[in-house]
């Protein structure tokens, strides 16, 4: 059976985020024929090769694929930290890198980095210290995201006193910090404990339909990119290219039981088996 | 206080048996004195060493700052810009070949028999190693770090502040200490070759008088107070390698 097949049988709900969005075709994210090269020791190296990628506003997409494939090369082209060596990247109407200078990005990276010598909630606070917020306090306080990622009371302890799973989630409440319009996460649930990761789930989908955030996940996980996604994008092996495409059709919200729904498990079967072929 | 009882154990030792070593082999007082000498002629001499052990201390202590803080403002100099870093680099380690030991006669000459030359020398030497360090810590930031002050929009001022500087300390903190105890060679060094006063300008009258007591006075004295810079210098690097270190002073020395 095709992906157009599957995408027919199980036709889109659009999403009240979708149809809010007064002009849908206006991407957040927007990436023109996107290569990154690397210099290499025998020669340059192509990490990403023509990337065509349009992200909606309030639109949750994860990329999906092997390990070393350039996922996390191509969320640091979005992120405005690496400039692509051909193509374009638009976010919001400008530049990636201006849209970082605006503090667009709140950024979840895969080692889960902390400033060692502050502790879990002054890491939390530092991007509202670097930039104090102008006027309007951002939605949730730093304290509040601690308290939503499962970290009541471990606000006090250096990250040294802290396991990875936990750093990670200091890692997300400080992505969430500033309020960003767009979330960019690398494998943030990798070190999480599979009890804590389902709970984690739940959160990121509730905060995202209440902030109106749009979000690029990077995952090994198709379960989870299934479960948390409008989009799966299958990015193929050396160079990375987006391979596939594949809208996930259930509506929103979802809940953490859809995992047993025949529907999901064959749309996740179906991607595994597209990224074997990869 | 254990700790300090601890080093002072085997020093207490190390004293009783050179003490019962001059007694039983007779060794004449002016080729070693035994310790009760050397600190009868430190009580007895209290008022002379007192005063040239301010001037020494005043020499080992201002090179040993301005070393300090030269060598950390240079370095970060080098390491926020590729022209500084091109431009003094040579220099660096042309002076870093030259003895600057050697050098001692000449700042005699320039600078003539008072403090000042031995400052120059204590800084000379005390400098590199502080340098090196402050220029291996700046930079050895987490690529990953300095994505995240990137994607919060930090600026230079801030990744430094709060980043840089911070990551930097432990590295620099073990270099202050051999720091340290170079500008203290770098004063003796210049006050053997020519002074009047000082620490060194003491011992090379007890050598030239056959004072060996005298000598040995003034060693203990300047000993001391290396001593102390040391432990202080230690403290404070305690507690800086607790804080923004990895847990282990010793892989943040670069240079010996």
């Amino acid at each position: 059976m095709t992906m157009a097949g599957k995408v027919q049988r199980y036709p889109t709900i659009v999403s009240a985020a979708e149809a809010d969005d007064t002009d849908p075709m206006k991407a957040a994210i927007s990436l023109r024929s996107v290569d990154v090269t690397f210099p290499g020791d025998d020669g340059p190296v192509k990490a990403v090769s023509s990337v065509d990628l349009h992200i909606r506003k309030q639109e949750f997409v994860s990329i999906v694929g092997r390990s070393g494939c350039g996922k996390s090369t191509l969320l640091r082209v979005i992120a405005g930290l690496l400039a692509p060596s051909a193509g374009e990247v638009t976010v919001s109407g400008t530049s990636a890198a201006e849209a970082r200078l605006y503090r667009s990005f709140g950024i979840v990276f895969q080692s889960n980095v902390m400033l060692p010598w502050l502790t879990a909630i002054e890491n939390v606070r530092l991007p509202l210290e670097v930039v104090p917020p102008a006027s309007i306090p951002p939605r949730y306080s730093p304290e509040e995201l601690l308290k939503m990622v499962g970290l009541d009371g471990h606000g006090g302890k250096y990250p040294r006193q802290l396991s990875g799973g936990m750093r990670q989630r200091v890692a997300i409440a400080r992505a969430l910090s500033f309020d960003p319009p767009i979330l960019l996460m690398d494998e943030p649930f990798a070190a999480v404990d599979a009890l804590i990761r389902q709970k984690l789930h739940v959160l990121l989908m509730d905060i995202c339909a209440r902030t109106q955030k749009t979000v690029v996940f990077i995952t090994h996980d198709v379960y989870e990119a299934v479960l948390l996604s409008d989009r799966v994008l299958i990015m193929s092996d050396r160079p990375g290219t987006i391979a596939a495409d594949i809208k996930v059709p259930f509506p929103r919200p979802r809940q953490p039981e859809l995992r047993s729904n025949p529907a999901y498990m064959e749309l996740c079967s179906e991607i595994l088996e597209r990224l074997m072929k990869e | 206080m254990i700790a300090i009882l601890k080093k002072a154990i085997p020093i207490a030792l190390f004293c009783a048996v050179w003490e019962a070593a001059c007694v039983l082999l007779k060794i004449p007082a002016y080729i070693v004195p035994a310790p009760h000498r050397v600190v009868e002629k430190i009580i007895n001499s209290g008022p002379l060493l007192y005063s040239h052990s301010l001037i020494s201390m005043a020499e080992i202590l201002i090179g040993f700052v301005l070393a300090s803080v030269c060598a950390v403002l240079c370095a970060i100099a080098m390491v926020h810009s590729r022209r500084v870093e091109a431009v003094l680099e040579p220099f660096l380690v042309v002076s870093q070949v030259i003895p600057k030991v050697a050098l001692a006669p000449l700042f005699i000459i320039w600078f003539g028999h008072g403090i000042l030359p031995k400052i120059i020398i204590a800084m000379l030497i005390a400098f590199f190693p502080v340098l090196v360090n402050a220029v291996v810590g700046l930079r050895s930031v987490d690529g990953e770090i300095i994505e995240l002050m990137d994607s919060i929009a930090a600026n230079r001022r801030q990744l430094f502040w709060r980043v840089r500087l911070p990551t930097s300390l432990p590295y620099i903190f073990p270099a202050l200490k051999v720091a340290a105890l170079l500008s203290v060679v770098g004063a003796m060094v210049g006050e053997f070759v020519g002074s009047d006063r000082g620490l060194g300008y003491l011992m090379v009258l007890g050598d030239v008088n056959l004072d060996t007591d005298l000598l040995f006075a003034s060693l203990a004295v300047v000993t001391a107070f290396g001593m102390i810079i040391y432990s202080t210098i230690e403290i404070f690097e305690r507690r800086i390698e607790r804080r923004y270190g990895k847990g282990n002073t010793q892989q943040h020395l670069v240079t010996a």
